[in-house]
């Protein structure tokens, strides 16, 4: 019989308390993975505190990294279908999810985030782009903006 | 970040003189990500999207055009190959223009020549920079160089090489150029800077020793392979190590086999025969070998034709006879190449016109770059 598996203790920006397997953990984040190496996190007392991680967010990144931990032997295909899955949230979902990728150093959610991004960018006119990066004022004059959009209609 | 990737690549970055390091200041790329994420996610998207993505904001309109976004790109291996060609009109003015491809359509753009084009300059891509080296400027080999910024199609003069060439043979090795003849050994100075190299990072030119009995030859053509300078000349093509400063002359199977232009990928000099059909030359065991399996309708290839190697494909760009009488056409394929069982195979991953130029007007020069 093998040790129970060992758990860490996450906390999210609401004070709520994550337990995940250490495994987890360790395996997709660099700061996880250095914090239980250089012997800061006491597991008898400590909990990560993730400030800028809601609690929402923080659920989602458990879940990838558990869902990839679990089932990293899986064909290709099935675990594309899960990705693609996890990431049909809305723009502000998925910025949250890349903060928290990018706090947690978890590369391959981080590059599963960027590609989404980039093809959500692609074939898009100005506008759209606009709405999907939250883009109020985008900076130019009223003369430039309609020089811009005289020269380019087709982008716009 | 992950970042971590191909820094050490001996031909990036290192000429430019401007600051990589810094990014522009009070800005704000994506409203909802602090600026170093959203740089993260701007620089990974291909650059075909960049002119519309230019157009959303100032702050990403500026950030497109500072040498810190290419720097980003380079570290985070999102750069992409780049074909840029150069033809003569029937004027004879030179025309520069970018291959653009986006989902839908493939299109040669233009952009401005530099200010005092030659004839016969050689060509070397370092980094994202074009270096037209030399050519006659009425009928005068002169010892110009022109440095073409190709992220942001600027040109500059760079440091101008001892003696004056048209038809110069060149080559990259380990990041610096090496300049071979194009000129004629006829006094002290052109016979001893016969073979001349430029490290970038300083903006020397240095002499590169030659043995006397080369310096009578003439080039046609040049190529890199397995680090070694490949020149084809009148009367056998001859071979530079920079590495040893070694010269030799080429094997016969080479030298009667590479006609024109030609370009190394994957460590095979591929050119096209007197038949115009492509075929492939391996250094290492001496043998020619036709590229099979081009059966998709592509014609010869004449001598107007010429190739680059495209990130690792194999780029062909040639003229072809326009519909009426006035035009003629330029074509460009895209072929995957590959080895299997000691043959060489291609596969065109596609083929169309892309220009119009009046006739008259020839291809001049193509080159790759990745930005």
């Amino acid at each position: 019989m093998g040790s129970p598996v060992k758990k860490i203790m996450l906390c999210s920006s609401e004070k709520e308390i994550f337990s995940v397997e250490e495994q987890v953990m360790v395996q997709h984040s660099v700061i996880i993975n250095n914090m239980i190496e250089d012997g800061s996190y006491n597991h008898e007392e400590s909990k990560i505190p993730l400030d800028c991680v809601d609690s929402k967010t923080l659920k989602k990144v458990i879940d990838y990294c558990t869902h990839h931990t679990h089932h990293h032997n899986d064909n290709q295909e099935d675990l594309e279908a899960w990705d693609a899955q996890f990431l049909n949230v809305d723009s502000n979902g998925l910025y949250d999810l890349l903060m928290a990728a990018n706090y947690l150093e978890i590369r391959n959610l981080l590059d599963l985030i960027y590609g989404t991004i980039k093809n959500m960018i692609k074939g898009k006119k100005i506008d759209e782009i606009r709405r999907i990066f939250n883009i109020k004022d985008h900076g130019f004059t009223p003369e430039e903006e309609e020089q811009n959009r005289k020269e380019y209609p087709h982008f716009y | 970040m992950s970042s971590s990737s191909s820094s050490s690549s001996s031909s990036s970055s290192s000429s430019s003189s401007e600051s990589e390091s810094e990014p522009p200041t009070g800005i704000c790329l994506i409203p909802s990500l602090p600026d170093d994420v959203a740089l993260n996610c701007l620089a990974r998207i291909p650059r075909p999207y960049h002119p519309v993505l230019s157009l959303v904001s100032k702050p990403i309109h500026s950030l497109f055009s500072s040498p810190h976004f290419y720097h980003a790109r380079f570290l985070l291996n999102s750069t992409q190959h780049h074909l840029y060609l150069t033809l003569r009109s029937c004027a004879s003015t030179l025309l520069w223009f970018t291959l653009h491809r986006t989902p839908s359509r493939i299109l040669l753009v233009p952009f401005p020549s530099q200010p005092s084009p030659a004839i016969g300059s050689a060509y070397a891509v370092l980094g994202s920079t074009i270096y037209v080296i030399g050519g006659s400027i009425n009928d005068v080999p002169s010892s110009h160089i022109w440095l073409l910024d190709c992220r942001f199609h600027r040109w500059r003069r760079g440091p101008s090489m001892r003696v004056g060439r048209e038809f110069a043979a060149t080559g990259v090795v380990d990041g610096k150029i090496y300049v071979i003849g194009g000129c004629v050994a006829d006094n002290w100075a052109r016979s001893a800077n016969w073979a001349e190299v430029l490290d970038p990072a300083s903006e020397k030119w240095e002499r590169v020793a030659s043995p006397a009995e080369v310096r009578e030859k003439w080039m046609h053509a040049s190529a890199v392979v397995d680090g070694k300078v490949y020149a084809m000349a009148d009367r056998g093509g001859i071979a530079l190590d920079p590495r040893c400063g070694a010269w030799e002359s080429v094997g016969t199977e080479l030298d009667l086999g590479w006609r024109g232009r030609a370009c190394v990928v994957d460590d095979i000099l591929y050119c096209y025969d007197y038949l115009g059909k492509i075929k492939g030359f391996d250094v290492k065991s001496g043998v020619w070998k036709e590229l099979k399996g081009l059966h998709k309708g592509l014609p010869r290839f004449l001598c107007g034709a010429t190739m680059a190697d495209l990130g690792g494909k194999l780029v062909v760009v040639w003229e072809c006879g326009g519909g009426n009488g006035k035009d003629m056409d330029i074509w460009c394929a895209e072929i995957q190449v590959s080895k299997k069982n000691g043959e060489l195979w291609g596969e065109v991953d596609w083929f169309q016109k892309v220009l119009s130029v009046p006739k008259g007007s020839s291809i001049v020069h193509c080159s790759s770059v990745a930005l």
